[in-house]
């Protein structure tokens, strides 16, 4: 008899995958639970049931995950969905004697730059504040808790994920192809990624593991790679992408610093939004509020222009003006992505889930290639004609 | 409810077309008024009236409809489409209705047929006619000012998209066809009217028997000297910016969204210069498409005349739509693409 298996997510790019291979495999019963029906056209393709589900609403929750023996959660959403809906479907999990709970996180709970020691799994988690790597972080403590109690658990920790139909490929394209892209010191830092089928394995080893104790674990490609070698296998794909400028990581960091997205002290930007011209324009709607703004207005005038200059740059700050250069426009969130410098080992999922690669990079590149040429009419003349307008 | 508005008009539909696009369109003009919206899901179609603060009855069906009204919106899933139309024809109400007007050819040509009999007015919802950049489009590609067309591509694609409340997009019983029928049958309705119906087509696609979600088209029209060819790709897995370019014996036409109000034209003589056209003596319109579209249908309800997309246009779109179906190719596509060896 097949095991019952609820793909939590499924229209996103992991768990269609996901579908797709575990589809023709009678170890398994796939029952694809999506949020909404823009993003499942190519699931809906396949021409199999695709069943609804809310995370947030604990009713269809439960009617889901009724007599289903594996959970997969590949959602995604809002901090809600990814919090308290998480939170709904490990307590439905438990409730309803689910053998095996598999979550993906990221490796972006160990930060942006990743902490010297994330190699391994053992790093300590160090997530920019308030970023998705927190966000992941935080849902890796609610599965790990549930795990406790007695969830069967297991997280995958992939990074940036390739293969056929990777958004992430696609980006890093049309970033160099706008032009908004650079090697930092001539691409020679290590690129994390995953090629989607090998964590599609994971993903069903873990299934089948017995460790289940909501340890994190890295999946990622096992060899080497680099950011210029990534973008070599990408070239053919992309005009003059053989010519990516690079310049000094250093000056890079310099100009746009190092880390990723920053903490905001929320408190001062809430008091210079209260003092902002917009929210002052829309109070004065209110009379009220008008002879408010009108009397302080006043008593701040009696004290001086000076005064009323330093009260100003105490709340609001100087003003900023930002250096602008010819080539400002950067994807600079992506290009910092070649500072985080560590490469993640696989030892510990080699260990406990006996998980090996079975896509090399070139073969996983070329699969890539395959895919994006066979969707844009194998680079037909007609097709240049859209590219090299 | 706008009472002065002498255009009485129920709404068929309260998914997320109808409050996206063709309830505000209705609020938003001063020709209509807006007597009911018709929906299953009374729930629904109270709270769409509630976000615009309309205070507008709600019906469970068309019979159920307490005043008389002048015209029809059809803005169902596909497959109600055309019989819907239908009843709605049969009791003497013109109909625009929502693209593709009908799922089956046969469902098509009756709308064609009873419209034409009662002498009702038919117009399909293809809304992007209305725009500028399509119309000076058309009048580029017409006047033959920038000398023959040579070849025409275009694609338009975004990974996931449009999120209809009942997922009928995910059915193929429901949908009739996938990016094809929802995305393409725009740029399939621009190519009838430019060029009328293409001499030879190839289409393939990634169905497995749903709604496809990625699909090539390749068409061609016989000419004298040489063929004029032409290429277009749509997706829901593959971001693709959308653009249409149109290469002439002078340069190249390019539309990059069809909902803009003008078009960019490459000289072949100079590509590094770039020029903008729009068509002269237009006043900028501020109407959204949807509210052209609807007020287009509301004068040709009055004035008697033919609506921009009239039913036997909205047949031929159907027509090609179900001609390249019925020729469809399967894309070829990498075998590891989709099946990952898990052992």
């Amino acid at each position: 008899m097949s095991v019952r298996l609820a793909i939590i997510g499924a229209s996103g790019f992991v768990g269609s995958t996901l579908v797709e291979s575990l589809g023709n495999q009678s170890e398994f019963e796939v029952l694809p639970y999506i949020h909404g029906a823009g993003r499942a056209a190519r699931l809906a393709r396949l021409g199999a049931p695709l069943h609804s589900v809310n995370l947030l609403d604990r009713s269809s929750l439960s009617q889901a995950i009724k007599s289903v023996d594996y959970v997969v959660n590949c959602s995604r959403g809002n901090n809600q969905v990814m919090l308290e809906g998480l939170e709904n479907l490990l307590d439905t999990c438990r409730r309803e004697g689910v053998q095996r709970f598999v979550h993906l996180s990221s490796v972006a709970v160990y930060g942006d730059p990743p902490h010297p020691q994330s190699a391994d799994e053992v790093a300590p988690t160090q997530p920019v504040p308030a970023s998705y790597g927190a966000l992941k972080l935080a849902q890796d403590q609610k599965v790990q808790k549930a795990a406790k109690a007695g969830l069967p658990s297991v997280i995958l920790c992939p990074p940036n994920i390739t293969g056929p139909y990777s958004d992430y490929l696609c980006d890093i394209m049309s970033s160099i192809e706008s032009g908004r892209f650079r090697l930092l010191d001539d691409g020679r830092s290590a690129v994390n990624i995953v090629d989607v089928r090998d964590l599609v394995t994971a993903i069903v080893l873990a299934l089948r593991s017995q460790v289940t104790n909501g340890q994190r674990l890295f999946i990622c490609d096992a060899e080497p790679v680099t950011w210029l070698d990534l973008c070599k296998e990408l070239a053919p794909l992309i005009r003059q992408g053989d010519a990516i400028a690079s310049i000094p990581a250093e000056e890079f960091v310099d100009r746009y610093g190092g880390s990723g997205q920053q903490f905001q002290n929320k408190q001062s930007n809430a008091l210079k939004h209260l003092v902002s011209d917009g929210v002052r324009a829309a109070l004065q709607v209110h009379p009220t509020w008008a002879q408010i703004e009108k009397r302080l207005r006043r008593l701040v005038g009696m004290l001086g222009n000076r005064i009323e200059e330093r009260l100003q740059l105490t709340i609001a700050g100087p003003i900023k003006v930002p250096r602008i250069t010819v080539q400002e426009s950067l994807e600079v969130n992506l290009i910092r992505q070649q500072l985080r410098g560590i490469r993640h080992s696989i030892n510990r999922a080699r260990e406990q889930l006996s998980y090996e690669p079975n896509y090399t990079f070139r073969q996983s590149m070329a699969d890539f290639r395959h895919w994006h040429n066979g969707f844009c009419d194998g680079r037909s003349v007609l097709w240049q004609l859209l590219v090299n307008r | 409810m706008n009472n002065n508005a002498d255009f009485q008009l129920i709404i068929v539909g309260a998914g997320a077309i109808t409050q996206a696009a063709h309830l505000p369109a209705a609020l938003a003009s001063p020709l209509v008024n807006v007597v009911a919206i018709v929906d299953t899901d009374l729930v629904r179609a109270r709270r769409i009236c509630a976000v615009y603060g309309a205070d507008i009855p709600v019906s469970p069906s068309i019979d159920a409809v307490s005043t008389s009204f002048d015209g029809a919106i059809v803005a169902t899933p596909n497959h109600l489409h055309a019989p819907m139309t239908k009843t709605l024809l049969e009791r003497g109400v013109p109909v625009l209705v929502e693209k593709p007007m009908a799922v089956e050819e046969s469902e098509a040509e009756e709308i064609v047929a009873i419209a034409a009999a009662r002498g009702l007015i038919v117009s399909v919802g293809y809304h992007t006619r209305h725009s500028g950049a399509c119309r000076v489009l058309k009048h580029c590609v017409a006047s033959g000012r920038f000398g023959e067309t040579l070849r025409i591509a275009h694609q338009d694609g975004s990974i996931g998209g449009w999120s209809p409340v009942s997922a009928y997009n995910l059915n193929m019983k429901t949908a009739g066809g996938g990016v094809l029928t929802s995305t393409g049958t725009h740029f399939i309705d621009r190519l009838i009217w430019f060029w009328g119906m293409p001499d030879q087509i190839q289409y393939s696609d990634d169905s497995r028997g749903g709604p496809e979600s990625h699909c090539i088209l390749r068409f061609s029209y016989r000419r004298k000297q040489r063929a004029l060819e032409g290429l277009a790709i749509f997706s829901k897995v593959m971001g693709l910016a959308e653009n249409t370019i149109i290469e002439t014996e002078e340069g190249l036409l390019i539309m990059q969204r069809d909902s803009a109000e003008d078009i960019l034209f490459r000289p072949r003589s100079d590509v590094r210069l770039s020029y903008r056209i729009v068509l002269q003596g237009i006043a900028p319109d501020r109407r959204s498409l949807y509210q052209r579209q609807l007020e287009d249908f509301v004068n040709a309800c009055r004035g008697g005349e033919q609506p921009c997309v009239n039913a036997e246009t909205g047949l031929q779109s159907v027509r090609l739509l179900n001609k390249l179906y019925a020729t469809r190719q399967a894309l070829i596509q990498p075998e590891s693409a989709s099946t990952a060896e898990v052992t």
